[in-house]
């Protein structure tokens, strides 16, 4: 009987437990379903909810895709949580990072400042740069450090590598340095150039200047000779007196442009609003007798005022103006023109164009003799001539002394010829603001 | 079993675990902090851990039938023990894995 009893209690203590299994096959295969997607559980009289689709899903992928370390510590440094970015930065297996002590990676000589660090961010945070190191290899990091107290009794940290910024710190020092010394050799090549122009200036002026003196003495003495002794030359003779002081003349002629050229940098500067109309007017008044002579036309309205140095200007223009009237057509009257306008510096397509965004352009057209595009450059070059001097008189000093001025001025000059056609010079001067 | 003397566990072979933890959930910091220590301090070089974070390594995880993180899961010496929670209480562990002391 008892053991009947006994056998009846055991089948009924059998079921209940089957039932009891029953139930959390059933719960699992409900979890495993994905069918829940919370629990709760009562400890202590009060319901905790655990959710299993967890709300911290996009926190958990968002540090574990994060392109930084993140490390979780405790109060001795143990890893307790590293991301993928972390031991892969260590080149190292998940394994062999998680549940080691984080100062196996520090750097012999960082592991003082990364005690300290971590010291100070038990009360708070602290951030710092401290090196890696994994085997052979050193990897300086930035690391930043939280304190996730009282929630958590552990630190968290985020890791920089800053081995690519290290390098281009690197790169960029280095590039700095290079500049510097570019620069350095520039300045030294710059202060050479300025001494040896210096040199040169006053080397033409005391050279032009002391050329005159004994040019003055052959020209006087020709001139005693010429008008005292003249009766008892023969004609020969008289030709060849004539000649000399012809020659003189033109050395003369020379020196004094080449004096002018040297003085053309050296002499006063002073910039002043100057009205280009009112200094055409001028520039036609002092070659009154050629323009004259050869009934040239000189039209021109409405050019601007610009600052510049009123003399060197003038100089500048009534080499153009001469020039054109020198190099003209036999038997056709000079015509020339001057017209000024604006110009955007991208639409110049100069290469000595730049700094400034935009040019005054002025033209001097004229229609004469021209010359072959090829001599562009070569006619501003000092004592460069493209005709004999029995065609057309010149010093080869005129044009060059043009360029000077526009250097002087910042700007610059151009010239474009057609042979018989014309040529026209192109003065470039920057646009100033106020 | 005073703490302060840290016994030395009577182990044949070599006890091979698997703890499987979810993350930084507090709880499985407090876990890998707490066996870590446990194995350090009474274990020697008996043992081989091997952690496993579930999130970063679900296809581990599926070897089981259901895992609940954190776990610590004795494979051998047989027979298999299943233990589960933040281990913070040693004595229990060292039980549960059967670990008997001189």
């Amino acid at each position: 009987m008892a053991t009947r009893q006994s056998t009846e209690q055991l089948l009924q203590r059998i079921e209940e437990l089957e039932n009891r299994l029953a139930e959390s096959e059933q719960l699992i295969e409900a979890i495993k379903a994905g069918e829940v997607d919370a629990f709760a559980v009562n400890t202590n009289d009060a319901s905790e909810i655990y959710t299993l689709q967890s709300g911290d899903y996009a926190y958990r992928v968002l540090i574990e895709k994060f392109g930084e370390g993140a490390v979780n510590l405790t109060e001795d440094g143990l890893i307790v949580y590293t991301n993928t970015y972390f031991y892969e930065l260590l080149r190292l297996p998940y394994e062999k990072v998680v549940g080691t002590s984080f100062k196996d990676f520090v750097h012999r000589e960082s592991l003082e400042t990364f005690d300290a660090l971590l010291q100070r961010s038990l009360n708070g945070s602290a951030k710092g740069e401290i090196n890696l190191k994994v085997g052979n290899k050193i990897i300086p990091a930035y690391v930043s450090l939280t304190s996730l107290q009282p929630r958590l009794a552990t630190v968290g940290m985020i890791v920089t590598d800053l081995t690519d910024k290290k390098q281009s710190d690197r790169y960029i020092e280095s590039a700095a340095l290079n500049l510097k010394r570019a620069n350095q050799q520039l300045e030294s090549k710059n202060h050479e150039l300025e001494q040896s122009n210096t040199e040169l200036a006053s080397f033409s002026y005391v050279a032009s200047h002391d050329l005159q003196e004994p040019l003055r003495k052959i020209q006087t003495f020709s001139n005693r000779i010429l008008e005292k002794e003249k009766e008892k030359f023969s004609e020969k003779t008289l030709d060849y007196f004539q000649r000399i002081t012809a020659a003189a003349l033109r050395m003369q002629t020379l020196i004094e442009a080449l004096l002018n050229y040297s003085r053309t940098d050296t002499a006063d500067v002073v910039f002043k609003q100057t009205d280009l109309n009112a200094l055409v007017d001028d520039v036609k008044q002092n070659l009154r007798d050629v323009i004259e002579e050869k009934s040239a036309v000189i039209e021109y309205a409405n050019l601007p005022t610009l600052k510049v140095v009123p003399h060197q200007f003038n100089q500048l223009f009534t080499n153009l103006v001469s020039n054109a009237i020198k190099y003209s057509k036999p038997n056709t009257k000079p015509v020339i023109k001057i017209t000024a306008e604006v110009v955007p510096v991208d639409e110049m397509q100069l290469e000595d164009a730049y700094a400034h965004d935009s040019y005054w352009k002025i033209s001097i057209a004229d229609n004469g003799i021209g010359f072959e595009p090829q001599y562009e450059h070569r006619i501003f070059e000092l004592f460069q001539r493209l005709h004999s001097k029995a065609e057309y008189q010149g010093t080869g000093i005129g044009l060059a002394i043009c360029k000077k001025i526009m250097q002087n001025h910042r700007g610059f000059i151009k010239a474009t010829g057609v042979p018989d056609v014309g040529a026209t010079f192109h003065l470039y001067l920057p646009v100033t603001k106020g | 079993m005073a703490k302060k003397a840290k016994p030395k566990a009577t182990v044949q072979e070599k006890l091979i675990l698997q703890l499987y933890v979810s993350g930084m959930s507090p709880k499985s910091m407090e876990a890998i902090e707490n066996i870590k220590r446990l194995c350090e301090e009474h274990l020697a070089d008996m043992f081989e851990l091997e952690i496993i974070d579930i999130y970063k390594h679900p296809e581990q995880a599926s070897q089981q039938q259901i895992i609940f993180s954190p776990s610590l899961i004795k494979k051998l010496p047989l027979p298999k023990r299943i233990l589960i929670g933040n281990f913070s209480d040693t004595e229990k562990v060292i039980r549960g894995l059967g670990i008997t002391f001189k």
